[in-house]
């Protein structure tokens, strides 16, 4: 009953569209960020490789990627600089679909290496690691069945036309990666609000004051757009405070309750936009990766007014 | 795909599917920070602050030399990222501050607090996890004396021999109205430091 059950949830049949459409979110976002934000430019690398060898301390997922080097290696520049070539190379492949599995494998890999490689010098965030995981699920799916070069070869090379029809085409194991993801971020969410109501802050977190300190603070260090003038609105931002706390401890009920994306969806996103605009804490990792709650079969079919024969409301239900 | 073939691949994807939640439900509980990254907890923005709490945006430091010539150090002089600067400049003023008991209490004293705080707890499981011989083969390095290290650094660097050097922050406090002016404050550390011998 219970594995009936697993596999009715995990392995429910999907559309292979709104993987891939996942797959090209995903990898764009960190190429874009590999590109144009300069993440692992060669002067950032030469920036962490200067800092007084003390201040390193890789982290656990560092020592294992160096175990063949030893415990303690410390990779120069020009090593980290080859792994953000193999990145890049890895990821315009994984966008495109060539081989998309090992190009997903080797874009997860080397970007996990080089945040890795970043966060063992003493600095540490949050923005990555979603996509990160994400990228490493994708790897182990069939995320480059449509829209891929891969399936460009497989038709040229005459495979089946039926599985391959990009809206049409779905699979047992096209649903289990974007529900995964799905619960991942439930899990950080709660994370995010165990921390701000019981680990570190406390009920007095929702006093107005927090988040006004936060968006002064960097107001001044960073600069941000509003924060300054947000931080003068005490009550406004109280408020914004409870939203954000009843936000995070309900978006679980986004993923049991498909139909509270209308509400959960928008509201994420312009959660993340507002910590944009009013923190300049910049997550666009995950923005990207709402494209986990967005049925894309669902949508291409209404806006081609096509709907697939025998496939009703082709989800919401993913 | 074979019935059974499928069964398998079902098989080894529910571990995968495990194991990603699991390992991300565990650093939910057990707080472990960057120890087992990409898994980790969140705990951004989560500290509570208060009515009149001082933000310090920024230091300065300011280095005097056996000859008493005055030199403004910056994050370029001493080699290093601002967020280094700043962990450098406010260990020196924690140096300072250990032996200035009076600024300390006055610092605590402007940490007004209108509702009753939570204290943190260590939780059993936290507890369970620092003490098992796992944690301790993976676990950070003992914290650098940043202040002692940097500060040598500098004047390894610059070639300059300071006998002082002075901490100065820019705050501002927290206001219902938003932010308002708040004193700067200004720590002197005599050198050289105690982990620099």
């Amino acid at each position: 009953m219970t594995v009936k059950w697993w596999n009715g949830y995990w392995f429910r049949p999907a559309p292979y569209v709104d993987l891939a459409l996942v797959r090209l979110f995903a990898v764009a976002c960190q190429l874009w960020l590999l590109l144009a934000w300069g993440k692992f430019s060669s002067e950032t690398l030469e920036a962490l490789w200067a800092l007084p060898e003390p201040l390193y301390d890789p982290i656990t997922l560092l020592r294992l990627f160096l175990l063949p080097w030893g415990w303690e290696y410390r990779p120069s520049p020009q090593f980290m600089a080859i792994v953000f070539y193999v990145s890049v190379v890895a990821g315009l492949l994984a966008f495109v679909g060539f081989r998309t599995r090992l190009s997903l494998l080797v874009f997860a890999l080397t970007n996990a290496f080089l945040v890795a490689y970043a966060y063992s010098h003493g600095d540490f965030h949050h923005t990555e690691a979603p996509l990160i995981i994400a990228l490493g699920i994708l790897a182990l799916s069939p995320a480059g069945r449509v829209l891929s070069v891969d399936q460009l070869i497989r038709r040229w090379r005459g495979g089946s036309d039926e599985d391959d029809d990009i809206l049409t085409a779905e699979s047992p194991l096209a649903g289990w990666p974007i529900r995964l993801v799905q619960w991942l971020f439930v899990l950080i969410y709660l994370s995010a609000v165990l921390s701000k109501l019981v680990f570190e802050g406390g009920l007095d977190w929702l006093n107005g004051y927090t988040l006004q300190y936060y968006m002064i603070q960097d107001t001044l260090r960073k600069g941000t757009l509003l924060g300054g003038w947000f931080s003068q609105h005490h009550y406004l931002v109280m408020l914004s405070q409870y939203l954000v706390v009843i936000f995070q401890t309900t978006f679980a009920l986004a993923v049991m309750f498909p139909r509270l994306r209308w509400i959960y969806v928008p509201l994420g996103l312009g959660f993340h936009a507002g910590n944009w605009i009013l923190l300049n804490a910049a997550f666009p990792e995950w923005m990207a990766l709402y494209a986990v709650f967005i049925p894309w079969r669902h949508v291409f079919t209404r806006m081609l007014r096509r709907e697939p024969e025998g496939r009703r409301d082709p989800q919401l239900a993913t | 795909m074979s019935p059974s073939e499928n069964a398998t691949t079902f098989r080894l994807i529910s571990l995968v599917i495990i194991a990603v939640l699991g390992l991300q439900l565990f650093a939910v509980i057990a707080r472990p920070g960057k120890w087992t990254w990409p898994f980790t907890d969140y705990p951004m923005y989560s500290h509570s602050r208060h009515d009149g709490d001082r933000v310090v945006a920024r230091h300065f430091v300011v280095g005097t030399t056996v000859d008493g010539e005055e030199v403004a150090i910056t994050p370029k002089d001493l080699g290093v990222v601002l967020w280094v600067y700043e962990r450098w400049a406010g260990a020196l003023m924690a140096a300072a501050q250990k032996t200035d008991a009076a600024a300390s209490a006055n610092d605590q004293a402007a940490q007004s607090s209108q509702l009753p705080r939570f204290t943190r707890h260590e939780w059993p499981l936290r507890r369970w996890l620092k003490s098992t011989a796992l944690f301790q083969l993976f676990k950070s390095k003992p914290d650098p004396d940043l202040a002692a290290m940097l500060t040598e650094h500098f004047q390894t660097a610059s070639g300059h021999r300071l006998v002082r050097l002075r901490v100065e922050d820019t705050p501002v406090i927290v206001t219902r109205a938003g932010q308002a002016a708040a004193p700067p404050r200004s720590v002197e550390v005599e050198l050289p430091l105690s982990g620099s011998d």
